[in-house]
């Protein structure tokens, strides 16, 4: 439902043009949880921002590739229809619900305000509406809360009245994009139980956007790792896991310490830091920090996002030396 | 073996604004908490935002005394000396030997100063060396830390978030300290620097001796790099255990939830695992439930007593603290909880 062919995405800077996004391919399919994983400054926020339209131009603008839902390209679109997908067709739940909640507008007033614009309910259906979206996001005495303002909820309450919006219009893809990275543990179990019982019920395509590989494990089907405005591995999420090719997903998996690994040891740690657009790399843009780099080519030339050698289909990695992959047969 | 540094009974309040002429609140943070770190451990702290953990962390370095600033009773003792009844010469000498690292180095680093004075100036002040001796130092205390000498004329801005907590390492060892408070010192950083930060930590602990007090929230850092772990919940301790047997056993339904919350990066365990899902915010600090605090997100709540009977802390067992009426019950079985869910 969700096709993006060579998305590159460039922003102005005081010290000069960054590419953000540099040739991300991604295909979503209808009622699938995605998950794009990577760290600060790895692209993957801007391409959610990309997909909703929502890049703050002039500094930063879709200089190659398309992005369709549904068949519809939407690079290029004019605001005014941009606009009236958002919400209807594609929404969007932030890390901080304070920068997209208005903060001097009640609550049921801002639902309702997104239900008449794009649905052209009444304001009583609205409102019953309002009231059954807070309920169904575990609001407690939803028609009493439609009175309240964003500064008398928890974080965690916000983050329900955010997904309360986003669905309200019942669109067909959600982009969450660091939805749990400002809450406390327990409150994040609440929320993310949440996101996958509104996918579930809803029959919505998720698109999760974290730096938390544990967050993917729990939700995804399938992930994707970006690295420097690049995919660099794509797989089934049990597969990923098991089998992680790419050196950057196999080092982001060592380097985190696991509730149920050895404790105390020497974690292994990816050396170095991502790359700078004044570095200038020509090649693979993980080749300074990899530690199975080859000499020429990974300096030289950037690997395609290919099948990888020996496992399922849908397994893709973009390395010139991937890690061998065991048997992937079970996952398939 | 006397421990290093003893707390006992330690409250730390905070006045709230209120309307004038009416009795001020206050904000209750910490609130009668007792523990102690031996030498050479490293004892996690942890717990949720508002739990009062780091209020706890700069109570010991001494950061929050008295003033506007809060008020501290209780005693901290280091070696033997209650710090908290110190007078502010004598404090001073004593305080050298505790140093914090913030979760955020650069707001601790005084950004107009370069490297090297920001690591000479502390050690100047404390008389502990000087002219070439004072270089010397400095040079060491960057190569401890991972970072090259040249770095010395460069400014804090210069730097990455994870170089700028190995700055805020070093600044934290110049004085040669016997206890560092480390105040969430990786969470602001990137899983793949984490790891270089946490590594750097441990290995200094190793090479130097020293007594770590590792605050944070992230429940799996912690499990890595502590001996021993304490889980706080509005202002109090609930439970204090071996890290081993906090995560295999854990006993206080809060440490229960908090584990079975964390997600693990393994799609099978996810898949499989039964979580319990807390009901609710964490309460108001300044207005915390009476009887045992975590009785209204409890998911082994029983009717009467929880609410009731404040739960002291107990050691059901030789190295375990638990503050929990019904800790046993609960670890054999007998008592389930309410509400889990199974994903998948």
């Amino acid at each position: 439902m969700l096709e993006i062919a060579g998305l590159e995405v460039e922003f102005r800077t005081q010290r000069g043009v960054v590419r953000a996004v540099d040739g991300v391919d991604l295909a979503l399919e209808a009622g699938s949880t995605t998950g794009l994983v990577g760290e600060s400054g790895s692209g993957k926020s801007v391409t959610a921002l990309a997909i909703m339209g929502l890049l703050p131009e002039p500094a930063a603008r879709v200089i190659g590739g398309s992005i369709r839902l549904d068949g519809v390209e939407l690079v290029g679109m004019p605001e005014a229809q941009l606009r009236r997908r958002r919400g209807s067709e594609v929404a969007m739940v932030f890390q901080d619900p304070m920068t997209s909640l208005n903060p001097v507008m009640p609550i049921g007033a801002q639902i309702v305000e997104t239900l008449r614009a794009h649905l052209r309910h009444d304001r009583r259906a609205a409102r019953r509406r309002a009231v059954e979206l807070l309920d169904f996001v575990g609001i407690p005495g939803p028609s009493e809360r439609l009175a309240s303002y964003p500064h008398q909820l928890s974080g965690g309450m916000r983050q329900r009245v955010m997904i309360a919006i986003a669905i309200a219009c019942e669109p067909k893809l959600l982009i969450a994009d660091e939805p749990t990275t400002a809450l406390d543990v327990t409150i994040q179990a609440q929320i993310l139980e949440l996101l996958r019982r509104t996918v579930d019920e809803r029959g919505m395509t998720l698109l999760l956007i974290t730096h938390d590989l544990g967050v993917v494990a729990g939700v995804c089907d399938r992930t994707n790792v970006m690295y420097a405005g690049k995919v660099v591995e794509r797989a089934p999420t049990a597969a990923l896991f098991r089998a992680p090719s790419h050196h950057y997903t196999r080092g982001l998996l060592q380097s985190i310490p696991r509730l149920d690994g050895p404790r105390k040891t020497i974690l292994a740690s990816i050396e170095g830091l991502p790359p700078r657009p004044s570095d200038g790399l020509r090649g693979c843009p993980f080749a300074p920090r990899c530690p199975a780099r080859l000499d020429d080519r990974c300096w030289d030339e950037m690997p395609p996002l290919e099948r990888l050698p020996g496992a399922t289909a849908a397994h893709l990695v973009a390395c010139w030396n991937p890690a061998p992959v065991p048997d992937e047969r079970a996952s398939a | 073996m006397t421990p290093l540094l003893a707390v006992s009974d330690l409250r730390v309040e905070y006045p709230l604004p209120g309307p004038p002429g009416r009795s001020r609140r206050t904000l209750v943070a910490v609130d009668g908490v007792s523990f102690a770190l031996h030498r050479g451990e490293t004892f996690g702290l942890v717990g949720e935002s508002g739990c009062g953990k780091s209020s706890l962390g700069r109570a010991i370095v001494q950061l929050i005394r008295g003033g506007s600033g809060g008020k501290v009773t209780g005693r901290i003792e280091l070696d033997g000396t209650d710090l908290v009844a110190l007078r502010s010469g004598p404090l001073r000498r004593e305080r050298r030997r505790l140093q914090m690292v913030f979760q955020d180095p650069f707001s601790s680093l005084n950004p107009r100063q370069s490297v090297g004075k920001i690591l000479a100036e502390p050690i100047k002040a404390h008389g502990l060396a000087r002219g070439p001796d004072l270089d010397r130092r400095v040079v060491e205390l960057l190569r401890r830390v991972g970072l090259d000498e040249g770095v010395r004329e460069r400014y804090p801005h210069e730097f990455s978030g994870g170089q700028r907590q190995r700055i805020g390492l070093a600044r934290a060892l110049a004085l040669d300290p016997d206890v560092i408070v480390a105040d969430e010192p990786v969470s602001a950083l990137d899983v793949s620097i984490q790891a270089q930060i946490l590594n750097l930590l441990m290995t200094l602990q190793r090479d130097l001796g020293l007594t770590i007090l590792f605050v944070s929230h992230d429940l799996s850092v912690v499990r890595h790099v502590s001996d021993r772990v304490a889980v706080m919940y509005l202002g109090q301790l609930v439970e204090v255990a071996p890290a081993d047997e906090l995560y295999a056993r854990p006993l206080h339904p809060y440490t229960v939830s908090l584990l079975s919350a964390v997600p693990v990066a393994d799609p099978e365990v996810e898949r499989t695992r039964t979580r319990i899902i807390l009901s609710g915010d964490v309460p108001d600090p300044s207005a915390p439930p009476p009887g045992c605090r975590f009785h209204t997100r409890c998911p082994y709540v029983q009717p009467q007593r929880c609410r009731d009977e404040v739960p002291a802390l107990r050691s059901p067992s030789a190295g375990r603290e638990v503050a929990c009426h019904y800790a046993e019950q609960i670890a054999e079985g007998r008592l389930g909880p309410h509400m889990t869910s199974t994903v998948g």
